[in-house]
This record gives C-alpha cells, structure tokens and sequence, in this order.
C-alpha cells in the first residue's frame, strides 16, 4: 500500500509542473493587456504605463518571465498580484479558507445524502419512489445554480426575511465569539444550499445506477440464497461494490472544489476564491491567476491520490493487481 | 477634412428590417421597462430635515479598490474609498459648481495665471498639521506624474509657491480654463501628506496599499479582503460636527444581480452609478424604499470610427452612418429610455458649452434612403451582391446594454447596404484590439466628459490625443489642425464665455467630419435606500461627511 501511494505522488511532481508551464503559457497567450485593465478609463500621464510594465515586470520577454516565474515559485515566492497590490500566496490561501467551508460541507452533505438517497430508490426500481428520486436528481442537476441561488435570495431573504441575502457575516452589527460563528453559519445556509443540490443530485444519480449494477451481479444472487437478510446484503456486499464510481465522482469534485463554486459565489457574495478567480481573469491579474491554477492543480492531483488509495481501501482487487506489479 | 453638411427636417421612417419573434418579444420587454421607467427622477431633497448622528451606511462596489489613493488611480473603486480618506482643495456642489474644500477661499489674478489658495486648519490621522507643503507636494509629485486625470491640468502649472503653512500660490504657465475644477478629489487632485509620501516609491508606500493616513471625514478601520472596508468616523475631522455616520462600510459584490437583491433586502443602503445597471432602474424607481439620483458629471455612448482606413476617411460615409442610424430607437429600446439621444459632440448637460445651433436631429435624423444616396455620392456603390462595404465593430461585451446596442446598429447599418460583423469581446482585448493594435472599423466607446470639454472631450478629437497603446484617446485617428487650435484656445481662455465661443465652432466642424458619432447621453443612476440622507452629496465621492441616516 505504501508504495502505491509514493507511486502515485511520485507522478504529481511532474504533473504539477506540466500543469504551471501550459497555463502560464495560456494566460499569456490571452489576448487583452493586464496593464490596461489596471489604469482605467482615462489616458495616463506619459511614461505612467512603461513603469508599471516595468515594475511587474510584463517588459520582459515571455521565457524570461516564465524563468522568474518559475524561480520564485521554487523558494515558495507565488509573485505579486497586479490588481490586488498583494502578495499572491497569501491573498489565495486567505480566500481559500472560506470557499472550503462552503464546498467541504457542500460535498460531504451531497456523499452522504447521495448515497442514502440512491440505497433508498436502487432497490425499488421502477417504482413510483424511485421516479420520484430520479426526477429529483434531474432537477437538481438540471437546474442552474446561479438562477436557484437569485430565486433563493427572492423567497427567503427579501420576501420571508429569514435569512441573509449575501456575504458571511453580517456588517451592520458585527457579532463576536460563538455569536460570530452562529452569524457565519446563518450565512452559509443559502449558497451552502444552492450548491449541494448540485452535488447531491450528480452523486445520487450515479450512485443509483451502480448500486444497480451490483444487484444485478451473481455474488448479490449468491448471498441471497444463502438466506442473508435483504438489508445485510445491501449493505455488506452490494454497498462497497458500488461505492468504486461513487468515490470517483466525489474526488474528481474535491479536486474542483476550490473553485467550484464560482456562481454561487458570486451570486452570495461569498468571499471565496471563485470570486477572486472572476475578478482576477477580468483583470489579466497573471500572477494571481496562476496562484489560482497552482492551488487547483495540487488541490486535483492530492484528490486523485486521496481517491486512488480508497480505491485500494475499497476494492481488495486493486491492491492485489498492484501488489503483483511491484 | 471639411465636407458640405445638408440640413434636413427629421421625417418618420420606418426601420428597414423587421426583428424576429424572439428579438421582437425581448425589445417590447424592453420598451415596456423603458416605459415604466419614465419619470424616475429622485424626489425633492430632504433640505428640511434634521441630520441625525450615529449609524452605519453599507455601500456596494463591484470591484475592490487596488489602491487607497485617490491621485494614481481613476479606477471607480479607487476614487471612491480614497475620496473618504482624502479631502482636496475644492469639492463639487450641486450643478457642478465649485465650492470650497480644505482651501476655505480663494483668489484668481485677473490674467487666470496665479491661483492663491487660503487652507482650513486640518491635521493627518497621525496627528501632523495639513499644511501647503502637501498640497504642493501631492499636485507636483502625484497628481501630475501619476493621476491620469490631473494630466492635462498639471502641464499647466508652472510652479507653487508656499509662503506660509497655510497659503498656496499655484502658478500657471498659461491660462487653463477649467483649472479650479480640476481641483477636486476625484480628478486626482487630493491633498496627499508629504512627510509619508515624500522619498518613497508611491505605489509601494503603505499608504496607498493599506494604511492610508488621511485627512478626508472617515478612516480606514479594516480590510477584509474580498469582502468589505470599514471606514470609521475621524474624531478629528476638520469640517466641526462632521460627518454625521459612524461608520461606511464598502461591500464588495462583483455580481450585479446580487447588489440590487442586496440592496432590496436591506443589507445595502447605497449602489454607486457604476455598479447599478440600468435594467434595474425600473425596479427602484417607483419603490418608495429607494431612491435614485442623477449624479456625476455626464458621460457619453460613442461610435468611434477607423478614419485611417477606406471608405471611413470619407466624411461623406460617416455622415451616411450616423443618418443611418435611428438614435430614437436605440436611446429607448437598447439604453431603456434613460439619459438622452445625443444632438452633438459636447453634451447639452454641459449648457454654457453646448452648441444649440448643432443638433443632429435636424441634420443628420434617421433617413436610410438619404443615408444611401450619401454613400454613392461618396463613391461607395453596392456591389453585385447589394453590399457597399464590410465593416468589423469592436465592442466590450462587459457592458449590459453594447450587445443590443451593436445588434441594433449592424440592422441598420446593413440596411444601407454596409456588412457589419460584430466583434464583441472582453474589455482588455477589446481595448488592445483598439487602442494599441488599431484592429478594427468602428469601436462602441463609453467616454466621461469630466464635466468639461477640455477634460473630458478633447481627447477624442485632438491630434495631440493620437496616442497608439494608451487607452480612452483619440482612437479615430482624425486630425485636423483648426480644431485641434480651436481645443487649445477652448483650453487656455479665461472666461466661460470666452471658451464657449471656441466650443461652439468646434461643434460645427465635428457634426460636419463625424469622425466619431455621439450617439447617447448616458444617465449614471445612484441608488439608495431611503434612510440614507444626505444622497446627493454623498453619491458624488467627496461628501459622505454630510451623509446621515435616519433612524
């Protein structure tokens, strides 16, 4: 198992590092100018644009900026963001913070409820319950976030008044201690909501169908003759056969959870990273785009990993094949 | 460049298309808004009430600031914060007046060359006396090098004279018309302390990123990026009484659609004019919740055409596209019947400039068969397939309403026999495309007229604007000597009178040449909920300290 897992990271080195290359070379290759996006709507005093191409260093030719770039990268240096006047490296991990306490419970929530909801209908396929879930799913799935989010805001914010229409906390009377925290998670209901719906219907759809499958195979045949309760084999043996493309649709999300959420971010004006992703491309802000990409790229590659060892924990087959290749 | 110009009465005409059903359902949306929308000007100022201390105002930006200071930047959110932080000489009054800032008076010398500036007694939030040292200082070493907006202004001065701590003598080296209002916070020309400032490289210095030391109503409390800035009251402000708020806090909110639920919830109390899209006019405008207000000096829509390339060098051509284009239609259905249809190059907001005699309505109203028999006297027939030309129009799709507005323009346009091919784009392409690369035929341009012709509308014509790789310049190419004199003079005379005559006679060659087509008055609508006071002022940067909210 150990060396499955060095195998794994081994390969997200060099992955990580093809990754840095082709964006910095794309973000590049974007047209429009991040030093026009930065002056603004009025002709600049002369000799004002040269020094602050000089001063991010954009005068420089495209390999010597990806040498730099490259460079700092490797002292931990992640550069300097244009628009924000801020160092990258702190600006992401800042915003990181709050878009993973959107999405982690966001993901969580959709794992679990996914695949309750599938164990739920799999086994009454076909029947009214079971179409009832399946619409469900497709709604959820179907309908677009920023517009459930907006219609969210309409009903429980402006009409009812219960809940809050933006932000993470409340500005007006800014509360302290756990009041702060009650305050955070008040907020955090509606975008946290808009954004499971997704999760929850794309897991329990594909839940649904593998649970299926592995009713449908001869060992669940097999254990029902040997008299095991329906509720046992469900459980014991069709459960963790299913759970492989489960696992798979979670992790590949993980991975994207860190800009995930850009709709409902906007939307809530939640002070994520995704807002920051939006604004940062408006704004040709390189530096901090590739900051973005770089938390991204490691944040995919560590899910991979994350879900290629429960892959092993999970399936006793792909730990032998393994086994027998080392 | 001159051409002969034809008067003609407006007559109706119908379009020479018809929409499709979906395009036919989506414009009567949009003339019913523009209807609804009528009359939606702010109710009478609250002149009788009395001011209440204490509250916090919640104002929604689309964008977080990249600076805190108002004198390197003319981003929106840029001038907004630091005009909290940082008082000027003068501020605007109502009807753009002058009225006095951190300079208490002033005295202007007969020849308009030599300003005397006499100081209210103001300190730093560090405690240091605001003196003129930092006036001098801030004007020559900022707001000349840096703000783009006190370019023009700056090469006037010659020098400024400090003769005692509260005493500014600016010096011109010719005359500036409009040099006292050029003063104001948000022209870049905020009064900056030189003892931070001095020595240090002003886009590194702690004050512009984060620590601002000002001497404007409100400080800086807190920063959380991404989020919101929180002003807070200056105890020691110089203005005795002010401000009246406790606290503003800046939200910050990239989505519109999220401002204005937030503002309908109550979480926001002001959406500045820049943030507030005009589709949303009608939502507020009849809810007695809210308020809006005209505010800012006026800004047009612009059609910019490519006059180094053929047949646009014509001004014969361009004369038939503005006649082809029914600027009626446009201003109600694609700008929701907000703001005003342009009649000339200097807008009639801008009265003692404007030229009554020039109005394109008479001269140029929509008449596509004119518009044609234009075109072929300017040498440009249709071809075998019925087309005359092909034109490429660059546009920023960012903007709500250019993507309705260059549909409706290329029906038009191809009505008369002209293929239009849309280019619409993000803004920093389109502004390379543009204003570096000269890549395109005719650009749709939103252009502020900084409240003045010498400011705001010069650059679009002068050929000491043709300056390839900086943006909001004269894109068009167009040079002509006697109105770049006639912009000079316009510039330098004394009076308003006086510059008024030059302003006339340029709007008379420009509505003949036509190298860039003024297509609307744009309106800038702030909106804001009832319980703030104070509106106008405080939606015009520099008077939050006269801001209150009612209880």
């Amino acid at each position: 198992m150990r060396g499955y897992l060095l195998s794994r990271l081994a390969w997200a080195g060099p992955i990580v590092f093809c990754i840095l290359v082709i964006n910095f070379l794309i973000i590049h290759v974007v047209p429009g100018d991040p030093i026009q996006a930065l002056v603004g709507d009025f002709p600049t005093p002369p000799g004002y644009i040269e020094q602050i191409r000089h001063e991010f260093g954009l005068d420089q030719p495209i390999s010597t900026q990806l040498g730099l770039y490259l460079l700092n990268l490797a002292e931990g240096n992640l550069g300097f963001s244009f628009a924000n006047r801020q160092p990258v490296l702190g600006l992401v991990l800042d915003r990181a913070r709050f878009t993973l306490l959107l999405m982690l419970q966001a993901l969580t929530a959709a794992a679990i409820l996914g695949v309750v909801l599938a164990l739920a209908a799999a086994p009454r396929a076909g029947s009214l319950y079971d179409s009832g879930i399946t619409a469900l799913s497709l709604i959820g799935f179907s309908v677009p976030i920023f517009w459930l989010g907006q219609i969210l805001v309409i009903v429980f914010a402006i009409k009812l008044r219960w809940l809050p229409a933006q932000g993470m906390i409340s500005l007006r009377d800014t509360p302290t201690g756990w009041a702060a925290v009650t305050d955070v998670l008040w907020h955090l209901i509606l975008p946290a909501f808009s954004v499971t719906i997704y999760y929850v219907a794309i897991v329990a759809r594909v839940a649904r169908a593998s649970v299926l499958d592995a009713m449908s195979q001869d060992f669940v045949l097999t254990a029902k003759a040997k008299g095991l309760s329906r509720r046992y084999v469900l459980w014991r043996h069709v459960l963790p056969n299913a759970l492989i493309p489960v696992v798979t649709v979670i992790g590949y999300n993980f991975g994207y959870s860190l800009t995930g959420a850009i709709l409902v971010e906007t939307v809530f004006a939640w002070p994520g990273l995704g807002n920051l992703f939006i604004t940062s491309i408006g704004n040709r802000d390189y530096p901090l785009l590739q900051g973005i990409f770089l938390l991204t790229a490691i944040a995919v590659v560590i899910a991979n990993v994350v879900t290629d060892v429960l892959y092993a924990a999970l399936d006793p087959r792909v730990r032998s094949s393994y086994g027998r290749n080392a | 460049m001159q051409s002969s110009l034809r008067f003609t009465e407006a007559k109706s005409a119908r379009p020479p298309f018809s929409f499709g059903t979906r395009r036919s359902a989506l414009l009567a949306a949009l003339a019913c808004c523009a209807v609804a929308a009528l009359g939606t000007q702010s109710p009478a100022p609250a002149a009788e009430e009395t001011p209440q201390y204490g509250g916090t105002a919640i104002a929604a930006l689309g964008a977080e600031p990249a600076v805190l200071n108002p004198d390197i930047s003319v981003g929106v959110p840029d001038i907004f914060t630091g005009c909290i932080l940082y008082d000027a000489l003068v501020r605007f009054g109502e009807g753009f007046k002058i009225v006095p800032s951190l300079a208490k008076s002033w005295e202007i010398a007969p020849d308009s060359l030599t300003y005397t500036f006499h100081l209210e007694t103001a300190n730093w939030a560090d405690g240091k006396p605001v003196t003129s040292a930092d006036v001098k200082f801030s004007l020559l070493e900022l707001s000349s090098k840096y703000g783009a907006k006190f370019n023009s202004p700056g090469r006037a001065i010659q020098d400024i004279d400090t003769p005692d701590p509260l005493t500014v003598i600016i010096r011109l080296s010719k005359p500036f018309g409009p040099f006292l209002f050029s003063l104001a916070c948000e022209q870049n020309a905020a009064v900056l302390p030189a003892h931070v400032f001095r020595g240090t490289d002003v886009f590194k210095n702690p004050a512009t990123l984060t620590a601002p030391i000002g001497n404007g109503p409100f400080q800086l409390a807190e920063w959380v990026r991404g989020d919101h800035l929180t002003f807070t009251r200056n105890p020691n402000y110089w203005m005795k009484g002010k401000p009246y708020l406790d606290r503003i806090i800046v939200k910050i909110m990239p989505d519109s659609a999220a401002r204005i639920l937030a503002l309908q919830a109550g979480e926001v109390d002001f959406v500045d004019e820049y943030y507030f899209p005009l589709s949303a006019h009608m939502i507020f405008a009849n809810d007695p919740r809210f308020e809006l207000q005209e505010v800012s000096y006026p800004s047009n829509d612009l059609i910019i055409l490519n006059t180094r390339r053929a047949p646009l060098d014509k001004p014969k051509v361009r004369q038939a596209l503005l006649t082809a284009l029914d600027r009626n239609f446009i201003h109600k259905n694609v700008f929701h019947d907000i703001g005003a249809p342009a009649v000339s190059a200097i807008d009639t907001r801008i009265k003692w400039a404007n030229n009554p005699a020039v109005n394109y309505d008479k001269m140029y109203a929509y008449d596509p068969a004119r518009a044609a028999k234009l075109l072929d006297e300017a040498g440009v027939r249709p071809g075998a397939d019925g087309t005359r030309f092909a034109m490429r129009v660059s546009f920023d799709t960012g903007r709500p309403e250019y993507t309705s507005w260059a549909q409706a323009m290329q029906r038009y346009w191809q009505a008369v026999g002209i293929k239009v091919v849309l280019e619409g784009a993000e803004r920093p392409v389109v502004l390379k495309r543009v204003y570096t690369d000269y890549d395109f035929d005719a650009t749709l341009q939103n252009y502020t007229t900084s409240g003045d012709p010498a400011l705001g509308i010069s650059r679009i014509y002068a050929t000491e604007s043709i300056k390839q790789g900086q943006a909001f310049n004269n894109a068009s190419g167009y040079s002509n000597p006697e109105i770049d004199e006639l912009f000079s003079k316009g510039r330098d005379a004394a009076s308003q009178d006086e510059r008024a005559k030059y302003y006339f006679k340029i709007q008379e060659l420009i509505a003949s040449d036509l190298p860039t087509l003024t297509i609307h008055q744009q309106t800038e609508v702030d909106a804001a909920s009832v319980r703030l006071r104070g509106m106008w002022k405080a939606a015009n940067y520099q008077w939050w300290h006269e801001a209150w909210l009612r209880k």
